[in-house]
């Protein structure tokens, strides 16, 4: 097992990789020197400065709003494509329908961004709607693109679902629509939730398509963030990131907790009813 | 009773979809054939009841979107790389058009494509990007590989501890990750003060805006995405193959060679997909880190488009940047296919 | 219903048609009796394979049928088209008298047991099994009682609280049996309702099915491929296999006289000898036997033309071994010891009976020097009555 030796160290290496920037984004959000990398003492006025930058606030929530929507619409939308391709069987036109949801997966931003943008124009001019770039072309964007990876998310997960259960509801009586109420979603509710989590990070993450179907007035987060750090490196950026790492440390954390000890309580909870009924045969 | 009927379920029996539980399993691929009334079926015939309408609609809504937001607007794009570049608004010719006020015209033109030719701006674009989205996915592979494999070998509370871990990262912002190696790579940055202080290096070297930034920062922004499936492929490895191997007399690296890495190989394939795919068209980490020499083939459609403002000749770039990641989409969408049907 | 099964009635004639007083235990011998659930002239094709073919079956009121069989015979196939999650190709199911095509499943009076018990994971015990009456509009007091007889039955009702993955699989398989009564259907569905659980919580089980169902009165369709668990439980037993039913019969019908060599090799061990019909002599059929030696043996069911190829079949118990020659012309054969297992109480041998055809022989230990002397190599001989042996045509 000499070889796993040689894994484990490149595992090291690999995390050293993954986790120095992150780390140094971090302690330099700390530093009283604007100069960049060069440790000037200790401080906290780059958060000030942060939360006094009406751009990066107003562009935040901007970007926490588009995010919101286009997670919580790219599921509904998401469910339904995920079921019907799950459930239904062949139908007409089924094909296309799965080569439109996986195709933006694999699409690369760039193009996508260059096609939604021609695309509203070619509305705007046709039916006068949207008449301008802003929030909703973004958000539209944003729907389009998390829609597929929900769908993949949700298809993968109720294929692997076991169908009798839903059998079951409907042989007790419950019609098929009802069911998916009843029973499906809730049965698979872990998955709604990081199918959502997913689509939010992505929405939050995205620069390349938002650039082109962006607006004036409806600058986001990485655009302004791109805009800023393309001349220089700015230290309220490092704030700005340590604040967003911090977020999403504690949340995986919280998480992480959750799905343990809820793990632990189910194997206690078999292991119980187990040893019960060797106990009631012995 | 009327609902069934209307289906078709009742006069003609239900041709089943191959989705029900107790097919057998050789049949479970075979195609549906032809039917005279082709609705869509809920699998086993539960369907015939239903009246339709709620599945319509939960087809309908996503198709819909999808067909407004991601076919069309696509179907746009091609007409535009087909028509001819004019200073106007919008800059380019109708495609179809009334010349003579009675029939239709179609004007096409290959102008685009032929420029893109002639010009070896887009050929260098577009072999750098190529170039440098496989070296990245070579790093990827060779630094995610090894990673992988102690994940699946670990024990199941650190694996899944280690799998965090790698995933962490992910869910930080992008372009926070990229921007992070700004400050590191500097000619000031961290790494040059640290080869220096180590006296590896004398005078600082020049690493930012260099092919050598680019590789860095797709490696690692696309790591994690070469790690998972990789892991996937591994866990599912039967330990016992190598087991019986090693009983037979082979050695560790043998084991390896003959046993587990060719089992990995769907694996290995996926991954380069999910890394190579989107770094052909990357467009961000070469804008921050790479310099103007190098460009890639994202920027060039990005600027065409932005700053030249010619329309046509952005969506030729975009269908030929397209055309040549359509064998590494399929692949993939069939492996996509794959995964998700196989349970 | 135990009294039936275990009744002694080894002169019943093949087929069991021909009794002359309606048995109101086995209305499967009155011809005028009305079935409870008939199957009539069943298909099922998926693409090019043909998953049953022309199934016809009737099952009574208050019956525990079978439908026995190996992985891919059809046997859940047709169990999940009684359910409604399958339409036949061609054929009908009728449940008591009403025609079920085109009816979905929750709309049939019927409720099914599913292999994997199927116990929705995100609700307790209690909302498990009030789930099918709530779906059914009954009243909330009407549920919570009526769910809480049937967990009595099931001796659950101290679990009522619990989520299904706090229960061992034992418990899991009484929830799903419960809620798949509670609804009172007109048939109790099946599949595999053993199949999850270890060996010995399976023969305890065995029996505490066969008593709900003595005590609810319902009419139970089992999917098995365990054929101890078919004999056991079932007032009848469907044997199928490639998506037909080769005979329907009371379990000791199904093992006395099987009606073709697919039943006959498939239930326990049988030894076949293959033959033609000589005729008949003495009301006793005569079989010349291919590999040599004459074969009698007692044949009441339909006439058998002279000179047709036949197989005749004995079970290795009713076989006689001995170490010297036997005055017989007949239902003898000599060979050689094989293979030999001794149990103790009982020795089971394979004798080569020439060519490397081999049959095997089930002999208690009554004669301890037989026992200690029928060894590897040796030369014994072994004989059957004429009454033991089964003629099977095809």
């Amino acid at each position: 097992m000499r070889k796993l030796g040689v894994a484990r160290l490149v595992f090291g290496v690999g995390v050293a990789f993954l986790y120095i920037p992150i780390i140094t984004l971090i302690i330099f959000s700390f530093n009283s020197s604007r100069i960049v990398m060069l440790w000037g003492g200790f401080s906290t006025k780059w958060y000030a400065s942060l939360f006094h930058n009406g751009f990066m606030m107003a562009a935040a929530r901007r970007t926490l709003e588009i995010g919101l929507t286009a997670a919580t619409c790219a599921v509904v939308l998401g469910t339904m494509a995920g079921y019907s391709l799950a459930r239904f069987g062949p139908f007409r036109g089924r094909t296309l329908f799965s080569g439109m949801i996986t195709a933006p997966l694999v699409m690369p931003d760039v193009i996508t961004g260059i096609s939604l943008l021609l695309m509203f124009i070619a509305m705007g001019q046709l039916i006068g709607w949207p008449a301008d770039r802003g929030m909703l072309t973004i958000a539209i964007a944003h729907i389009t693109f998390c829609t597929s990876y929900v769908t993949v998310v949700l298809q993968s997960r109720l294929v692997a679902l076991d169908r009798s259960l839903e059998e079951a509801a409907m042989d007790l009586g419950c019609r098929p629509l009802r069911i998916l109420f009843d029973i499906t979603l809730p049965i698979i509710a872990p998955a709604l939730l990081s199918a959502w989590l997913l689509a939010f990070t992505l929405s939050l993450d995205d620069l390349v398509i938002s650039s082109f179907v962006a607006g004036p007035g409806s600058t986001t987060l990485p655009l302004l963030i791109f805009s800023e750090v393309k001349l220089d490196v700015k230290p309220d950026v490092n704030a700005l990131a340590a604040i967003v790492i911090a977020f999403v440390t504690i949340g995986t954390i919280i998480a992480g907790f959750v799905m343990a000890s809820r793990e632990r309580k189910r194997l206690r909870d078999e292991q119980l009813a187990f040893a019960a009924e060797a106990a009631a045969r012995a | 009773m009327s609902e069934f009927l209307d289906s078709g379920g009742l006069a003609t029996p239900a041709p089943i979809g191959p989705g029900a539980a107790i097919v057998p399993e050789e049949l479970a691929g075979l195609p549906p054939g032809p039917r005279p009334n082709d609705r869509l079926r809920f699998p086993g015939n539960m369907l015939h009841s239903l009246g339709n309408s709620w599945q319509r609609i939960m087809v309908a809504v996503p198709f819909g979107w999808m067909l407004l937001f991601f076919l069309i607007p696509f179907a746009i794009v091609l007409k535009i790389g087909f028509a001819d570049s004019v200073v106007a608004r919008p800059p380019f010719t109708p495609l179809l058009s009334y010349p003579d006020g009675d029939h239709l015209a179609l004007t096409v033109t290959w102008d685009n494509f032929a420029s893109l030719w002639q010009d070896d701006l887009y050929l260098r674009a577009y072999l750098n990007s190529l170039k440098i989205a496989a070296i990245s996915t070579v790093f990827c592979l060779l630094l995610g590989y090894p990673m992988a494999l102690a994940i699946a070998r670990a024990t199941r509370q650190t694996r899944n501890i280690m799998l965090l871990v790698v995933v962490l990262p992910f869910w930080t912002p992008f372009l926070l990750r990229v921007y992070a190696w700004l400050g590191i790579l500097d000619t000031n940055g961290l790494l040059n003060r640290f080869l220096q202080w180590a006296h590896v290096t004398h005078a600082p070297l020049q690493m930012l805006y260099t092919p050598f930034a680019v590789y860095v920062g797709i490696v690692y922004s696309y790591l994690p995405f070469m790690i998972l499936p990789l892991y996937a492929s591994l866990e599912r490895l039967d330990r016992t193959l190598d087991e019986a191997a090693a009983d037979l007399g082979a050695k560790p690296f043998a084991v390896f060679r003959d046993i587990t890495f060719p089992l990995s190989i769907p694996g290995v394939i996926a991954g380069s997909l999910l890394v190579f795919i989107p770094a052909v068209g990357e467009y961000v980490i070469p804008d921050l880190l790479g310099n103007a020499s190098n460009v890639m083939i994202g920027r060039v459609l990005y600027d065409e488009f932005f700053s030249n403002r010619d329309w046509p000749t952005a969506s030729a770039v975009a269908i030929a940047l397209l055309l040549a990641l359509v064998i590494p989409m399929i692949l993939f969408q069939y492996l996509q296919a794959k995964q998700v049907d196989a349970p | 219903m135990a009294e039936t099964l275990l009744r002694p009635d080894t002169n019943l004639p093949a087929g069991g048609v021909s009794a002359a007083i309606p048995d109101v235990t086995e209305p499967w011998r009155d011809s005028a009796a009305k079935p409870f659930i008939e199957i009539r002239g069943v298909s099922k094709q998926f693409g090019t394979f043909v998953a049953l073919q022309d199934v016809s079956l009737k099952i009574y009121k208050g019956e525990l049928f079978s439908l026995l069989g190996g992985s891919g015979c059809g046997k859940t196939t047709l169990l999940r088209m009684i359910a409604g999650f399958e339409t036949p190709s061609s054929g009908s199911i009728i449940i008591d008298g009403q025609d079920m095509t085109g009816v979905p499943p929750y709309e049939r009076p019927v409720n099914m047991m599913f292999q994997s018990y199927a116990l929705f994971p995100h609700m307790s015990v209690f909302n498990n099994v009030a789930y099918g009456l709530k779906k059914d509009g009954v009243a909330r007091a009407e549920i919570a009682k009526r769910v809480d007889e049937a967990l009595a039955l099931v001796q659950l009702r101290p679990y009522a609280e619990r989520k299904p993955h706090q229960l061992s699989g034992g418990q899991r398989q009484r929830v799903a049996l419960a809620r798949s009564l509670v609804k009172r259907p007109k048939a109790l569905l099946l599949d595999e309702p053993l199949g999850a659980l270890d060996k010995k919580l399976r023969e305890a089980t065995q029996y505490e099915l066969m008593n709900i169902q003595d005590k609810v009165g319902i009419t139970f369709i089992v999917v098995t491929h365990d054929q101890e668990e078919a004999m056991t439980l079932s007032t009848r037993i469907a044997v199928m296999d490639r998506g037909q039913v080769y005979q329907v019969g009371r379990p000791i019908e199904i093992y006395e006289y099987p009606n073709c060599r697919f039943t006959a090799g498939f239930i326990g061990t049988m030894n076949m000898f293959e033959g033609v019909v000589l005729g008949l002599e003495d009301r006793l059929l005569r079989v010349k036997g291919k590999e040599g030696g004459d074969f009698l043996l007692a044949h009441p069911g339909a006439p058998v033309p002279d000179g047709t190829p036949v197989w005749v079949a004995v079970r290795p118990e009713k076989i006689r071994l001995s170490l010297t020659p036997v005055a017989a012309t007949q239902n003898m054969v000599a060979g050689k010891v094989k293979d030999l297992g001794y149990f103790g109480g009982t020795t089971s041998y394979r004798i080569d009976v020439g060519d490397g055809r081999l049959v095997s022989v089930n002999v208690t230990n009554a004669d301890r020097a037989l026992a200690l002397r029928a060894d590897w190599d040796e030369r014994v001989f072994l004989t059957w009555d004429p009454a033991s042996a089964v003629l099977l045509t095809e």
